[in-house]
């Protein structure tokens, strides 16, 4: 038995356990067998060890170089670095197939080991979805899209890696993507369970608010971390392109976020039942046509590193999803219908309702964005592209709304807010916002739109901070220093707190995207060695250019030396552009130098001659707190996610 | 080796699933449910009250509220109470008593 065969046969027993657990749920309600109900849900730990033995033997087939391995040899070669084993293993259809199996089976067990027992009557419907979702992805790989496919000629080397996941934002990125995109199965399937037994009340929800916080910032630290790939590696000059593949990961994404703010509306107030599974059925579906896109859908993507001729079987799928998902919803709507109606416009439950509205907004603009140039082709005939431009436009002011939403409804009360509540807590938040707008209109040149987004940012951010102040000194009155204060205030309300934290992350985002779309400066340039270009407060020399052969590459490197205007050297920065023959294909490296105020950014677009180039130099004001936002997301979301020690089970 | 690991793995599979045929045992999940039920109005009011200490709900505001919370949670305690069949062994006992002497 060879290791690829060991493999395979591990898949086919993955997909017997799948079938067994899903038959064995559906029976064991059906006669109400506890054991055949246990028995399905062995079967479906199971599941992780097939999966994590099977993974590792296409993990230890490229630690080998087992080119005997079609996949291995596909995604491999002997010149490329070991570090990259672990990049190579999801770097192409199959074996990112086998990682989203993986994924699934992990999430599964781990969704089922510590399930509550408020979710135990809904388990088997709950195991049978999670089984069925993995049983889709092992039956594709079994029978269309085998990691372990082997050459009966073995070939001497491979082709190699594709070049631009050859990048330490590969290590993290498609995989956290493909992982939140793969699990948001979870909360479907709990959510799904529940409605199944007629129970979708109060019950577990909890613990679907744990599993979608843990899903949704899976996928938004992915989302960042793709961004900050492409800001290094791509050289496009920025961090978002509205590209295919990114929508479809952006989308999910932002229903989830509404979902997990709809469902606090649920668990305070009992409210919004129909619509939370209205949000998971979206989030769902939309996670499948992400899939779909990824996988050989009809959209041209420039970074779509899991192609194949496959996506006709994931657009099947997600039609199955979306049909299954609008049958079980018209067949037990009347079960889910909410206790409560929000009772004022001046609530906090309402502000959580425009919330969801712009949310659902951008979702859907960017979705038409997405398939417009689909429906022109097929009923017009005419090629349309859609670009930055569209997204900017539309979904540039609903994002701004988003924000001042976010601004707002936090000063909002529960059921109804007092006019004098409402005079007293947006006092100053709606002054800082007047006066900083009035300040910048006067001060700055740039739109006035750029002004208001920074006005709503300040907003935003002084509702948290005055919230913070005001409760933590209500607590200093009882004698307790002001830093246990504080502490003290978040220990006790983490989910809320730690919420507070995530929107400090998304304000910081903002202000890196305010930062390069309204402030940037720009410029084009062709420049030899020896001579100079001033930008802003930098004067930037090509210092020299380097060729580098190896085996598999032609590499090109510019040296910058980098002074300010006093001609004070400030340092020497490196950009490269190389190019792969195997792949034809070039990557191009910017050469940045960060701080908290700007970014000052070059791409080495193109090498004329041995002393000549062709360079984009840009000044991109305060990116450097974007990614200063991923942290302090992730803390948000460890805050918040902090279990209470007062549970039960 | 590998056929050896193989082996492995498919028994370990086939004696997890089967295991629950050979041995079962038996939970008492409702009590648990309600517990879970009174401790997550435990946290809800805790919640108002965190809110209501450090000054964010009125005292007005906070009563209404803990009063929606109380409904909501004592509907759900009803409806559980409704589905119950057989919370615990004592009851149980008494029940299978009560068919001997009907038999």
């Amino acid at each position: 038995m060879t290791i690829s065969s060991l493999g395979f046969t591990l898949l086919i027993l993955t997909m017997n356990l799948c079938v067994y657990s899903i038959l064995g749920s559906l029976i064991g309600i059906k006669i109400s067998s506890k054991a055949l109900l246990k028995s399905a849900k062995n079967a479906s730990y199971c599941n992780l060890i097939t999966l994590v033995f099977s993974a590792s033997c296409l993990v230890y087939a490229f630690v080998t170089r087992d080119f005997s391995i079609k996949y291995v040899f596909n995604h491999s070669s002997l010149s490329m670095d070991p570090i990259y084993t672990w990049v190579a293993m999801y770097a192409g259809n199959e074996g990112s197939l086998l990682y989203i199996a993986l994924v699934i089976s992990i999430s599964s067990f781990l969704t089922l080991f510590f399930i509550p027992s408020e979710l135990n009557e809904a388990e088997p419907y709950i195991i049978s979805i999670l089984s069925g979702f993995l049983l889709f992805f092992v039956t594709v790989m079994i029978f269309l899209a085998n990691p372990f496919d082997t050459f009966q000629n073995i070939p001497k080397d491979g082709r190699g890696i594709n070049p631009l996941l050859a990048h330490p934002g590969m290590f993290s990125h498609p995989p956290l993507l493909m992982a939140g995109l793969a699990t948001i199965v979870v909360p479907f399937s709990l959510i799904l369970g529940m409605i199944f037994t007629g129970k979708f009340r109060n019950d577990g929800l909890d613990y679907i608010r744990t599993t979608s916080l843990l899903v949704w910032s899976i996928l938004g630290i992915g989302l960042l971390l793709g961004s900050w790939w492409a800001y290094t590696i791509l050289g496009w000059g920025g961090y978002w392109a509205w590209d295919p593949i990114e929508n479809v990961g952006l989308m999910p994404w932002l229903i989830m976020t509404a979902f997990i703010h709809s469902i606090i509306v649920q668990r305070r107030r009992g409210m919004f039942r129909v619509w939370n599974v209205i949000l998971i059925f979206l989030a769902f579906v939309l996670a499948q046509f992400g899939m779909f896109i990824n996988r050989g859908g009809p959209v041209v993507s420039v970074h779509s590193f899991a192609a194949s001729t496959l996506g006709y079987i994931f657009l099947g799928f997600m039609l199955f999803s979306a049909l299954f998902c609008l049958v079980i919803f018209i067949l037990n709507n009347h079960k889910i219908k909410s206790d409560n109606n929000v009772k004022s416009f001046l609530s906090r439950e309402s502000a959580f309702l425009m919330n969801n509205f712009f949310l659902v907004a951008i979702t859907f603009v960017t979705l038409w964005g997405l398939i417009f140039p689909l429906i022109s082709e097929l009923f017009a005939n005419e090629t349309v592209t859609v670009g930055a431009p569209y997204y900017n436009s539309v979904n540039g002011p609903v994002l701004l709304a988003l924000l001042f939403v976010m601004g707002i409804g936090p000063n909002l009360s529960w059921r109804n807010t007092s006019k004098e509540n409402l005079i007293s807590n947006l006092l100053i938040p709606i002054s800082l916002l007047f006066v900083s707008f009035i300040l910048l209109l006067f001060f700055s040149a740039r739109p006035i739109i750029s002004s208001l987004s920074i006005s709503v940012i300040v907003l935003v951010l002084s509702t948290i901070l005055i919230e913070w102040i005001r409760s933590s000194y209500k607590l200093t009155k009882a004698g307790t220093p002001w830093h246990i204060s504080f502490i003290k205030l978040i220990i006790n309300n983490r989910k809320k707190y730690g919420g507070y934290i995530v929107h400090i992350s998304i304000l910081l985002v903002a202000i890196g995207v305010i930062g390069i779309n309204f402030y940037q400066i720009k410029v084009d340039k062709v420049l030899s060695v020896g001579e100079k270009i001033e930008i802003g407060n930098y004067k930037i020399e090509l210092i020299e250019i380097n060729e580098n052969e190896y085996n598999d590459r032609r590499e090109k490197i510019a040296t910058f030396l980098i002074k300010d205007n006093r001609n004070k050297v400030i340092t020497t920065m490196n950009g490269n552009n190389t190019f792969y023959p195997s792949f034809n294909m070039a990557s191009i490296r910017a050469a940045i130098n960060s701080n908290p105020i700007e970014d000052l950014y070059i791409i080495p677009s193109d090498f004329i001659n041995e002393s000549k180039m062709k360079l984009i130099v840009s000044i991109n004001p305060l990116v450097w707190w974007m990614w200063v936002g991923g942290p302090v997301f992730v803390l948000g979301t460890l805050i918040s996610l902090w279990p209470y020690k007062n549970r039960n089970d | 080796m590998l056929y050896l690991l193989i082996i492995l793995i498919l028994l370990a599979c086939i004696i997890y699933v089967v295991y629950p045929f050979i041995y079962q045992s038996e939970h008492i999940d409702q009590l648990l449910y309600e517990k879970n039920i009174k401790i997550r109005k435990k946290g809800l009011i805790s919640e108002l009250n965190n809110e209501l200490a450090s000054g964010i709900l009125s005292n007005d505001l906070y009563n209404q509220l803990k009063d929606d919370v109380d409904e909501m949670i004592d509907s759900e305690l009803k409806n559980l109470n409704k589905n119950i069949k057989i919370i615990d062994p004592i009851e149980k006992l008494i029940q299978l008593k009560k068919n001997e002497k009907n038999n």
